[in-house]
């Protein structure tokens, strides 16, 4: 990859790249770390990486990177105040967030791969295929998160829905 | 397959998800609408389907750029000023010991010599000029910049003793602005430098003054981790003899901005 193709990658992945992490870990700060982190290595080893695996790379070292630090963070039990900021900062009302804001909270409940896969998979038309590919995964293994994300984030949905239904 | 009880959810995904035919999606809603207490599961299914909210941006995009030109100028200052550095030692040693004897002549390992001719610096050296033995062979390239005593007579360029480093200057080769592409090689005074180098990485060099100091990692250079004595030199000689000793100052500091940033 040259150095005009690397930074094509950076105008043209940099904000997709962005809004998958910091779906996947809600903290702006820790988002944009990971973003930076995920160019510099595509930078460092643009010899052997060709432009058409940029992004894929790109995505996959996000992802390490941000289970990597979602584990650290954990432990400091910032996730869930970071995912209520995050969802109020989202909401013009808290009380009757939309559809999407529901979701990417209930995304937030998800283990990171079940996640990872249904944002691969939304937000950048992924097949079940690259997916795989970007997270060392099967095809099926793929399908079965899927499966699994997409029932529970209905689930969560449906869960809102009784919430709503009791409190009106 | 068919649509049942057992595996309707996962037909719900696979529905949503784009992975049935025509055929096979009109199944799906046949069976929906004959089990209407599974409608709202396949409506909450078909919502499943994540946005990108496209407000969000990543904002910082020119920290991680890498300038393609900024700090091209100065691999070529710096071979550049590398190169004078020998060139002017090799000439300086010539104009400051004119009444030495050619066969003590201090001489820059490295440098290739040129055969003797009919020269300004022969003319006011003619005595000199007349002991001009015979060439002999020399190293072809040298491990650094270093004194050593030889019986050749060094003689980089044609010019005048008389000449003020400007005129010194004028003498240099222009380096032509097609040398300049980035991934050229530039080659100067029959050292190529090579220019698809970048921050961080080392400025090597082939010929002649191959492996002369300015073999350096040029985040040595701006960051200060270069040995004094070394850097001293570019400047100092930058100073005397291209003038170009603000536009490397100013350029450091400009990569140096850069290099923080994008830390």
């Amino acid at each position: 990859m040259t150095k005009d193709e690397y930074n094509e990658c950076v105008q043209h992945f940099s904000d997709g790249l962005f809004r998958f992490v910091l779906s996947n870990i809600r903290n702006r700060e820790l988002a944009e770390d990971i973003v930076q982190e995920s160019f510099v290595k595509v930078w460092e080893r643009r010899d052997s990486i060709p432009l058409e695996k940029a992004k894929p790379y790109l995505f996959t070292t996000a992802y390490h990177t941000l289970v990597d630090q979602t584990r650290k963070k954990e432990n400091t039990a910032f996730v869930s105040e970071e995912a209520a900021s995050f969802i109020n900062a989202r909401s013009g009302s808290p009380h009757y967030p939309d559809v999407q804001e529901v979701l990417h909270q209930a995304l937030a409940t998800l283990p990171k791969v079940q996640a990872s896969v249904i944002l691969l998979r939304d937000y950048e038309g992924y097949s079940y295929e690259e997916i795989g590919n970007i997270l060392n995964l099967s095809e099926s293994q793929v399908k079965v998160y899927i499966f699994r994300g997409r029932t529970a984030l209905k689930n969560y949905l449906k869960s809102m829905d009784n919430l709503i239904d009791i409190e009106s | 397959m068919k649509t049942n009880l057992e595996n309707y959810e996962e037909r719900f995904v696979d529905y949503i998800e784009g992975l049935l035919d025509a055929s096979e999606m009109k199944e799906v809603e046949a069976f929906v609408a004959q089990h209407p207490e599974l409608e709202e599961d396949f409506k909450l299914f078909c919502s499943t389907k994540l946005e990108p909210d496209t407000v969000v941006v990543y904002t910082k995009k020119e920290s991680l750029m890498r300038p393609a030109t900024t700090i091209r100028p100065l691999f070529v200052r710096i071979g550049a000023v590398a190169a004078c550095v020998a060139l002017l030692i090799g000439i300086g040693i010539r104009f400051l010991k004119p009444h030495q004897g050619l066969e003590q002549q201090p001489m820059v390992a490295g440098l290739t010599p040129i055969a003797a001719q009919p020269i300004g610096v022969q003319q006011e050296f003619g005595e000199l000029r007349k002991s001009d033995a015979k060439p002999v062979s020399m190293p072809k390239t040298a491990k650094k910049l270093e004194m050593v005593e030889t019986k050749e007579v060094f003689q980089p360029v044609e010019m005048k003793a008389t000449l003020e480093p400007v005129e010194l200057i004028a003498a240099i080769p222009p380096i032509e602005s097609k040398n300049l592409e980035w991934g050229n090689a530039l080659t100067y005074d029959d050292t190529e430098i090579r220019m698809d180098m970048e921050l961080g990485e080392r400025l090597s060099t082939t010929g002649p003054l191959a492996d002369v100091p300015f073999d350096v990692d040029l985040r040595d250079f701006f960051f200060g981790n270069l040995g004094q004595t070394t850097k001293d030199l570019y400047k100092k000689t930058a100073r005397a003899v291209m003038d170009v000793y603000y536009t490397v100052d100013y350029r450091i500091n400009e990569a140096k901005e850069e290099l923080i940033v994008s830390r």
